[in-house]
């Protein structure tokens, strides 16, 4: 039943998909207004489908139908309600239909964000790029991804439930959905580059019409890291947050083209310079999306994430490959429209700096594309297969993040056009008296080592320059001084100089420490003493845990485990964190005892400033949405624009007929 | 979405009015799509051999391995630089485990008499007294080591699986399932 149903549902996305996408491509191609009209009932379509096939999963899961094959997969009876829930994108197959129902959303969102500008032939183009991104991810779902499959099995039977380590802590719930958000989210601006493209309309209009849309969903994906980071932290049990993972790198490259453009898209929207540029950012943010999906979903390269399943890698290969050449080729065709008028000025300047943000992130982007298929390139070449790691990453990574950070203090310093020196030092004093003041901070509280102290001196900084712009702008406007997007900028980079320092020291001044311990024991490490009380045990039908409680400083008591789930031999370990404003303390019990001693084997991690990292990814949140809320300016220029964009649509569809 | 904003943009936007970049843009656009083409060839072809090893730690140095073996000694696998070592994750209700048992019998003798080879088992999910009464009937006196974290340092998910340490400390070979004396040796050198 379930599985007839959501079968259903996916046809008629996928058909749907087609039809929109097809007949609103004839319709614009030979002026049939009915026909483009009709398109929107095909969006409204997908949206049906895509909550639908979420739908039907959902209420599969819920009633343990192990008759429909993704359940078997991922369900099991003792699966607890949550965890339960985000069974749906613990893995592929599920994984899709979370993409295809965001798809469906977003493309809701359109229809009714532009339900005036709908006869608009460039919004026509999008929503039929919309329309074949949504039919590839439908037909994933019906083809070779298929999470509907029926399938019989006995009775009694009760699936594995997903991944023992998806089921460890809430994070899973929020994490996915809110990557998904991003990078699905990307879709929107770039088909309204395509269709841009496309008309040859390539001014500045349909920048400002949706940047918006780009924030959001670049607000979402950093979101999402930073969730997936937390996540690795609290639950892999290994001490860091951070690996270098080709998934993790799959997601952070679209994040760095993602922040190179909505950097950069100021300099055209005040210069008009930089057109091929902000296009091709936004057509490779949206290709990396679907790069990073092929790498880890196909098995190409491996990853601790990987759901690698034969089927889905050629069609994301091939969608990728035609994402990517239409795109290259439609910017090529456009060339000749899309020269800028204009120039840099001046070396130090707003759009120089602007520039020179691209140039790194780009850069940055690049040392990790190439971090992460290098191995394929040399397997290619050599028939060997080659690991690169952090070393790779961290000596390249560093630099590039010291720049960024030298940039982010001084850029919102700089006018447009030309600076003068008077200027400048004018506007740089506070700034770097903040920089100043972190670095003796740190000094005074036992910081050593030059690059941390680098980092901390740019990271004051640029705190200073964000808080002393907030000052500036909220003395003008008051409350709507933190709002709009150049003042929620600042409290994004707030947010990720919070980061950025939780790094420098979290990384710099880790003490990291194997210890063996027998009960009423204790032992100082760094300035914390810890006594292991003793050895407990529990177990439910899904997993039995063994776990250690370990006294610190004399007063908390914390119970690092080792669990094993019933569905999967290998036993996970879990660690016990206090976290801290000043520092972290993360426990994780690497041995239990083997022998009558009792003796444990204790790793005890002291992280500095490591909750800084989760705090700055609210800050960058919260900065985003204040960014979202449109400040008093704007709010006027854009109700303005919006009127005569629908005046001209409606004047170029007059002269066309 | 008009190509002429009011009070945004500074310059019109019309193709007159720029300089004539076409062929540049064009000629950009070819050699990135060329790029572009080579690399998903790159991709096409790469494809699917990695689920042959899923293994992360070749090449890698071995993680730390020490702790007390069954027999009461210590082991550290640091102390054992200078020798190949065989480490081999098993269980006694494994039926794979137990028909790899006498080629590692055999492994371990053939190592004593030269020197080249040690060999190590780390115990999966089994019992103590299990495992001894095992090795007590089916021979071997290397050291078997019982801690859960080491299956998790070494990604091991099912047995049998064993990782052929060289003598640097360096894993050179993963093999999920059961070994075959005679691929040890070879690998090794006689």
């Amino acid at each position: 039943m379930n599985s007839a149903l959501g079968f259903g549902f996916t046809a008629l996305g996928l058909t749907a998909s087609v039809l929109g996408a097809v007949g609103g491509a004839y319709g614009l191609i030979t002026h049939n207004r009915a026909l483009t009209k009709s398109v929107r009932q095909w969006a409204w379509l997908v949206l049906v489908a895509g909550l639908g096939t979420f739908t039907v999963m959902q209420i599969a899961l819920a009633q343990r139908d192990y008759s429909v094959s993704y359940v078997s997969k991922v369900g099991s009876d003792t699966t607890p309600t949550l965890f339960n829930i985000a069974a749906l994108w613990s893995a592929l197959e599920g994984s899709i239909i979370l993409w295809a129902m965001i798809l469906g959303l977003y493309l809701a969102a359109m229809l009714i964000k532009f339900r005036k500008e709908a006869d608009d032939p460039l919004f026509g183009w999008a929503l039929v790029v919309m329309l074949v991104v949504s039919a590839f991810f439908f037909g994933l779902m019906a083809g070779p991804a298929n999470p509907f499959t029926p399938v019989e099995v006995a009775a009694g039977f009760s699936g594995p439930g997903p991944n023992p380590l998806l089921q460890n802590h809430i994070l899973v719930a929020f994490h996915p959905p809110a990557l998904y958000m991003g990078y699905v989210g990307f879709t929107v601006p770039f088909s309204f580059a395509i269709g841009a493209l496309i008309t040859g309309r390539v001014g500045e209009g349909w920048l400002v019409e949706t940047r918006r849309w780009t924030l959001a969903a670049w607000g979402f994906l950093t979101f999402g890291i930073v969730l997936g980071s937390w996540w690795s932290y609290e639950v892999l049990g290994w001490g860091g947050f951070w690996a270098w993972d080709p998934v993790e790198n799959a997601s952070l490259l679209p994040w760095l083209t993602g922040t190179a453009y909505i950097h950069s898209v100021m300099v055209q929207e005040r210069r008009g310079m930089l057109r091929v540029w902000n296009l091709s950012l936004l057509c490779a943010t949206f290709s990396l999306t679907i790069l990073g999906t092929f790498l880890t979903r196909s098995g190409v390269v491996n990853s601790v994430h990987a759901f690698s399943d034969g089927g889905v890698g050629p069609a994301l290969l091939v969608f990728f490959a035609v994402v990517t050449l239409v795109s290259v080729g439609l910017i090529g065709w456009r060339g000749d429209q899309l020269r800028s008028p204009g120039a840099i000025d001046s070396a130090v300047s707003r759009e120089a700096a602007f520039f020179a943000n691209n140039v790194l992130f780009g850069a940055f982007a690049f040392v990790i594309l190439l971090g992460t298929v290098f191995p394929l390139i040399y397997e290619a070449y050599d028939g060997t297969r080659l690991t690169i790691g952090r070393p790779y990453f961290d000596s390249l990574g560093m630099p590039l993040a010291m720049l960024i950070l030298f940039l982010m203090a001084t850029a919102p310093a700089l006018p447009w056009r030309k600076a003068s020196a008077e200027l400048l030092s004018d506007r740089l004093f506070t700034p770097a008296l903040a920089g100043v003041g972190a670095m003796v901070l740190a000094l005074a509280v036992g910081a050593r080592g030059v690059s941390p102290m680098i980092a901390f001196g740019l990271g004051g900084f640029g705190a200073g320059a964000a808080v002393r712009q907030l000052v500036i702008a909220s003395r003008r406007n008051g409350w709507r001084g933190f709002v709009g997007r150049a003042n929620g900028g600042m409290i994004v980079h707030i947010g990720i100089i919070a980061i950025a320092v939780g790094i420098a020291a979290s990384e710099s001044y880790k003490t990291d420490q194997n210890i063996t311990l027998l009960p009423g024991q204790s032992v100082v490490v760094g300035d914390h003493e810890f006594t292991y009380l003793e050895l407990g045990a529990d177990q439910n039908a899904r997993r039995e845990r063994v776990y250690a409680l370990i006294e610190i400083d004399g007063s908390d008591v914390y119970a690092p485990s080792v669990q094993r789930f019933a569905a999967m031999g290998t036993p996970v370990s879990t660690p016990s964190v206090r976290s801290g404003f000043t520092e972290d303390v993360y426990l994780v019990l690497d041995r239990v005892p083997d022998d009558s001693s009792g003796a444990i084997g204790l790793r005890v991690i002291l992280r500095p400033l490591m909750a800084w990292m989760w705090g700055g990814g609210f800050i960058m949140a919260i900065g985003t949405a204040m960014a979202l809320v449109p400040g008093s300016k704007r709010r006027q220029d854009a109700a303005e624009l919006r009127r005569s964009i629908a005046a001209s649509a409606r004047e170029k569809e007059a002269t066309s007929v | 979405m008009s190509d002429a904003d009011p009070g945004q943009t500074e310059e019109p936007n019309s193709p007159e009015s720029t300089a004539p970049s076409g062929s540049t843009a064009r000629w950009l656009a070819l050699i990135t799509g060329l790029v572009i083409v080579a690399f998903i060839v790159l991709l096409a072809f790469a494809g699917g051999d990695a689920a042959d090893d899923p293994s992360r730690l070749v090449d890698q140095r071995v993680p730390a391995v020490e702790g007390v073996a069954l027999s009461g000694e210590n082991f550290n696998i640091d102390n054992h630089r200078g020798q190949w070592v065989l480490v081999n994750f098993f269980a006694t209700w494994c039926p794979p485990c137990v028909a790899e048992h006498p080629d590692l019998v055999e492994l371990e003798q053939w190592g004593a008499d030269n020197g080249k080879l040690q060999v190590l088992s780390i115990v999966f999910d089994d019992q103590r007294d299990r495992v001894a009464e095992f090795f007590e009937k089916n021979g071997g006196t290397w050291p078997v080591l019982f801690d859960p974290a080491l299956a998790i340092k070494f990604q091991v998910a099912q047995v049998p699986e064993s990782f052929l340490v060289n003598p640097d400390g360096i894993v050179v070979a993963h093999v999920p399932g059961g070994i075959e004396a005679a691929d040890v040796r070879n690998a090794i050198g006689e």
